[in-house]
């Protein structure tokens, strides 16, 4: 996973974590209904000046309707949006202090790029001069100068998303909300673009609320990520605290790969948790504060590379937090591989471990007899 | 596998027959609609240009021939442009193309501002709302459009169905003499039309992006702006579809100024048949109606140029 974060030095860090600092964004138990069908179920978030704030989830999650309600183009069942303080139930799309930049990019395809960025300048009765001194910054800021006299259809993909982008942030919105903006681009061209776009939210100073169902993007970019399952909000963090902390089994499925070793707690501490589980074939020793009384049901989540593989037993173990099998699949990605190992119990994991050599050298083949270790602040307990 | 071996030996067999007379199968495809128009419009036209370069006679038929047989093997072609002159002396030709293009052109735009709203609000109906209402506006084509015409005869009568309605709700005293004046004619050509207006506006609307409405209300602009800066250009090629579907055929209209506009409505369709069935000059109605195509040639053009613009779009 590309986990390098870009350092976010302009914005105030961690702003959430300030009582004292008010919230820009603030929903309010929002519920949205079409007929019988529940997009979003009573979603209560804040979101902070200058955030990257990411909504992640699958299809049918919720994220998009719920960026529409932001936006206003479709109105909350239940509950209350305020931006910056005002309580935008009555305010129709014209009037919100909110651009959005579309997935299908919406570029009018009768107006060149020019027109096409100063139309919402044009709304607001901005003089000439100014617009278009405005709208060449707009063009320059997103490197497309050269551009301006051109038809949308006459620019590749990655262009359009950068007209999009300038259109929604010349009129210097105080939140901007962006509906899959790189969903159109092809891999490479979306990760060069994942830093652009935080570079030029830092340049802008603009909130960003972004949705997204890529995790690895919402991890590249976001100061924090909702993550979204069937229209509520299974966890709000920072990308670090959503993937080691997952708060249950849904967030800790849907970002990245996991192990799940099913159990039930032994012992339940104020330092640590002991579970015993028939599938790992032993106990799995977890160093954060127990929270489930013993005997409860549980699952230990443990990632793929927070695993060691070795063929000789580890030295010094205890007993816990290891487990023996056979390797089945080894699949090599240049810089990892992982490999597929079928436990004595029947389970099947999954572990990752980076090339240090070369793989001509790799001492672990098919059908090799393997002992799986971890440490015990890897794994996380979780109910359903 | 060795069926299809077979049919591609089959396929080679049969395109080795028509490269050998000359063709390849495109050219043979291209070629079918080519020699639909050659025989069913080009010769046809071509008969008709003959005919308007003869002259009359008291014959059957009642027009010289171009060719005639002078003596043994001895053949003379006579083309005479007496009938195209004669037009452009005699005012009533001239007169009645204008006054044509004249109704053509006032019925369009009435068209254009009665079938935009009623396009637009099926374009935005429900889904399952928009098949019904379409086939609303296509269900007087089931009856024939002759009776149609005689309908309004009953209702723009003097005592017909409207003026009865005014003078019972009190708006007027005496009926309004609107059958048999050119107001007649207008409103004839416009409800005969009118779904040619509708149809290809109404698939321009419905296939116009709604999120480039949202985007336009995002950046600012209301509903009200946003449909004279995105919808209203978003629509022109479809008002221009509907605008020559109308304007075209309404130009050479005949059946419904002879029955809805009086003796003054003059209009290049009646010019025509008067020539031709009650004069009986067929060479002269021939030149009149050569010249009404190429009047109508005209904005077909203009109307594929358009067109073949639209087609540099995505």
């Amino acid at each position: 996973m590309a986990n390098a974060q870009p350092s976010r030095t302009q914005t105030k860090l961690e702003p959430w974590r300030d009582p004292n600092e008010k919230p820009y964004v603030r929903i309010e138990k929002v519920t949205k209904k079409f007929g019988d069908f529940t997009a979003v179920d009573d979603v209560s978030l804040s979101i902070y000046r200058g955030e990257f704030f990411s909504l992640l989830g699958g299809s049918g999650s919720g994220k998009t309707t719920l960026l529409r309600m932001l936006a206003g183009f479709e109105r909350p069942t239940e509950g209350k949006i305020f931006i910056d303080g005002v309580d935008m139930s009555n305010v129709p799309p014209y009037e919100r202090p909110v651009n959005m930049m579309f997935q299908s990019y919406a570029l009018f395809p009768h107006m060149s790029v020019e027109a096409n960025i100063a139309f919402g300048l044009h709304q607001d009765k901005v003089g000439k001069a100014e617009i278009a001194e405005r709208v060449a910054d707009a063009l320059n800021l997103v490197q497309l100068g050269q551009f301006g006299k051109r038809k949308p259809h006459q620019l590749s993909g990655g262009q359009r998303q950068r007209v999009a982008l300038a259109r929604a942030l010349v009129k210097r919105p105080k939140l901007l909300l962006l509906d899959e903006p790189l969903g159109a681009l092809d891999k490479k061209l979306r990760e060069q673009t994942q830093f652009e776009l935080v570079n030029i939210q830092e340049k802008v100073g603009i909130t960003f609320v972004v949705v997204t169902h890529d995790q690895e993007e919402a991890m590249t970019m976001s100061s924090r990520i909702a993550v979204m399952n069937r229209g509520y909000i299974a966890q709000i963090g920072t990308p670090t605290e959503i993937y080691e902390y997952p708060n249950s089994r849904f967030t800790a499925e849907f970002i990245g790969s996991v192990n799940m070793f099913h159990g039930r707690v032994l012992e339940s501490e104020p330092d640590h948790s002991l579970i015993r589980s028939d599938e790992a074939n032993c106990d799995l020793y977890v160093s954060h504060p127990g929270h489930l009384a013993p005997g409860t049901e549980c699952w230990v989540a443990v990632r793929p590379e927070k695993v060691t593989i070795s063929k000789d037993a580890p030295a010094g173990s205890d007993g816990r937090n290891q487990a023996t099998g056979v390797v089945k699949e080894i699949a090599y990605l240049g810089d990892v591989s992982i490999y597929e190992i079928l436990l004595d119990s029947g389970k099947r994991v999954r572990v990752t471990a980076p090339m240090v050599t070369r793989r001509t050298e790799m001492p672990i083949t098919w059908e090799d007899r393997v002992y799986l270790s971890w440490r015990p602040f890897a794994g996380s307990v979780l109910t359903n | 596998m060795a069926e299809t071996v077979q049919s591609e030996m089959r396929h080679t067999g049969f395109l080795g027959l028509l490269q050998r007379v000359g063709l390849s199968g495109r050219a043979l495809v291209v070629s079918v609609p080519y020699a639909w128009l050659l025989l069913f419009f080009l010769v046809p036209f071509l008969i008709v240009l003959k005919i308007a370069l003869a002259e009359s006679q008291m014959a059957i038929p009642p027009f010289t021939s171009l060719i005639e047989n002078v003596e043994d093997l001895k053949y003379q072609i006579t083309v005479t442009f007496y009938n195209f002159h004669y037009m452009v002396t005699d005012d009533l030709y001239i007169v009645a193309y204008l006054n044509s293009l004249k109704i053509a052109f006032i019925s369009t735009i009435c068209c254009l501002l009665l079938g935009y709203p009623v396009a637009y609000a099926i374009a935005k109906a429900d889904p399952k709302w928009r098949a019904p209402l379409l086939m609303l506006v296509i269900l007087p084509f089931w009856t024939s459009f002759l009776i149609r015409v005689y309908a309004w005869i009953g209702i723009l009568s003097n005592n017909g169905v409207l003026n009865n309605v005014l003078m019972w709700l009190g708006i007027i005293n005496e009926p309004l003499q609107i059958l048999y004046t050119p107001v007649a004619t207008y409103i004839g050509i416009t409800y005969s039309y009118l779904p040619f207006m509708i149809l290809p506006l109404y698939s321009t609307l419905e296939k116009l992006d709604n999120t480039l409405l949202e985007a336009a209300a995002d950046l600012g602009c209301p509903p009200w702006k946003a449909f004279l800066t995105i919808t209203l250009p978003l629509s022109i090629p479809g008002m221009i579809a509907g605008a020559l579907l109308v304007f075209i055929p309404a130009t050479g209209e005949f059946v419904i100024p002879e029955l809805l506009g009086g003796p003054d409505t003059l209009m290049i369709g009646r010019t025509l048949w008067t020539e031709f069935f009650n004069n009986r000059d067929w060479p002269l109605a021939s030149a009149v109606a050569v010249a009404l195509l190429l009047f109508l040639v005209v904005p077909i053009m203009i109307f594929q140029n358009v067109q073949g613009k639209q087609g540099g779009h995505p």
